[in-house]
């Protein structure tokens, strides 16, 4: 009788989660999605959150920005710190650093290769990154943003 | 001056003989007056007063640990026993399906990873603490051993503990709904309540007050269960 009370217990709390396939060139920070507690690894959390964002922007597939840089400017703010950091706000906030990183690394000083602007080739992208690059994404308030609305929203051609 | 010195010793440790004395006796005077016969009540009690305790003997109780606890030597009736059983089964399932509320809703999907965990260090903690400390002492009161009617007596103890632990949570449930609604009003008046509400359940505010809604919690739990490990009389 005690063990059927457990096993039904047991089955009630049990719940199974989809898991999906980590990106090739995430794949050596498989470790980081096994561990469950931030105390000890939120440096890999947020390392996998910027390795996603950056394979997500390279295959062009719209990113939640919005609600990443959210969490980093909620963890700046917060007074109680690592405590009250999740799992899941430790990758968001990685997802944000990460998009913004890629974009300044790809697009900053680059001449702008549109079509119209290919007779003068002065023209070059000027990007922002840290946590001003953060508040205008906030600003934006767009729930879903792509790679090309991303970088017209972080860099000016000038 | 040898002399004077070993004298001091000697007054105190007659001292003490005489004080300690006595009260070994009084205490051996109290504890066959507890056992045997009870002691005068310096206040007289008028019928109206002894009229209430004795209705207060026999009352159904069911969010009153620190009753059962005091009128532990009044047989529990199959009646009432009957009604501990009911309420601590809906008790029980609120808590179990509230927590497993807690356990799924957290769950977030995102691409690339799957579903990831959004409780943080301090809600595992605290989830991890309730479950323990109530555990620990439920094994207690399961081997308490008060009267004849030892297993009503457990039965009635778990049904009130976990039956106060649920009224408290409604209770502090309503508390921070109202919280919310007037952070709603505040913050983001022209939003849909689900919005905003998901908004601030979101924000700086609630993880700042989580450590006081959590020791709360912890603090509703411990209040409940703390007649779970006494009784023996």
């Amino acid at each position: 009788m005690r063990y059927l009370v457990g096993i039904f217990l047991f089955s009630l709390i049990q719940v199974s989660y989809a898991k999906e396939t980590l990106p090739k060139d995430c794949s050596h920070l498989q470790s980081a999605t096994e561990a469950d507690f931030v105390l000890f690894s939120k440096k890999e959390f947020i390392q996998l959150g910027e390795c996603l964002a950056v394979s997500l922007i390279k295959e062009r597939t719209p990113l939640n920005l919005f609600e990443s840089c959210n969490e980093v400017d909620e963890d700046r703010r917060n007074i109680l710190g690592i405590f009250s950091l999740s799992k899941l706000e430790a990758i968001l906030m990685g997802q944000c650093v990460g998009a913004i990183n890629y974009i300044y690394r790809h697009y900053d000083s680059e001449p702008v290769s549109e079509y119209r602007y290919r007779s003068s080739q002065t023209k070059k992208y000027q990007c922002i990154k840290g946590l001003h690059a953060v508040d205008l994404i906030r600003q934006s308030s767009s729930n879903s943003i792509t790679r090309t609305k991303l970088r017209d929203l972080l860099c000016i051609k000038g | 001056m040898n002399g004077e010195s070993t004298y001091k010793p000697n007054y105190t440790m007659v001292d003490d003989e005489q004080i300690a004395k006595p009260n070994i006796e009084t205490e051996t005077n109290n504890q066959t007056k507890k056992t045997a016969v009870p002691l005068k009540p310096k206040i007289e009690l008028v019928p109206n007063e002894i009229e209430l305790i004795s209705s207060k003997r026999h009352k159904l109780r069911l969010f009153d640990p620190k009753g059962i606890y005091t009128f532990r030597h009044i047989e529990v009736s199959y009646y009432q026993s009957f009604l501990h059983v009911l309420s601590m089964c809906v008790s029980l399932f609120l808590i179990v399906s509230f927590y497993r509320l807690i356990i799924t809703d957290s769950h977030q999907f995102v691409s690339g990873i799957g579903d990831v965990n959004d409780l943080n260090v301090l809600d595992k903690l605290s989830l991890w603490f309730i479950a323990l400390y109530s555990f620990i002492k439920v094994k207690k009161a399961i081997f308490i051993k008060v009267a004849k009617f030892h297993i009503r007596y457990r039965l009635a103890l778990c049904a009130n503990a976990f039956n106060l632990i649920i009224l408290n949570h409604l209770k502090l449930l309503i508390v921070l709904l109202a919280l919310n609604l007037f952070m709603i009003q505040g913050y983001h008046p022209e939003k849909s309540v689900n919005v905003a509400l998901d908004l601030i359940e979101n924000g700086v505010m609630t993880d700042t007050i989580s450590i006081f809604i959590w020791f709360l919690s912890i603090m509703i739990v411990i209040n409940a269960l703390k007649y779970c490990g006494k009784g023996e009389a």
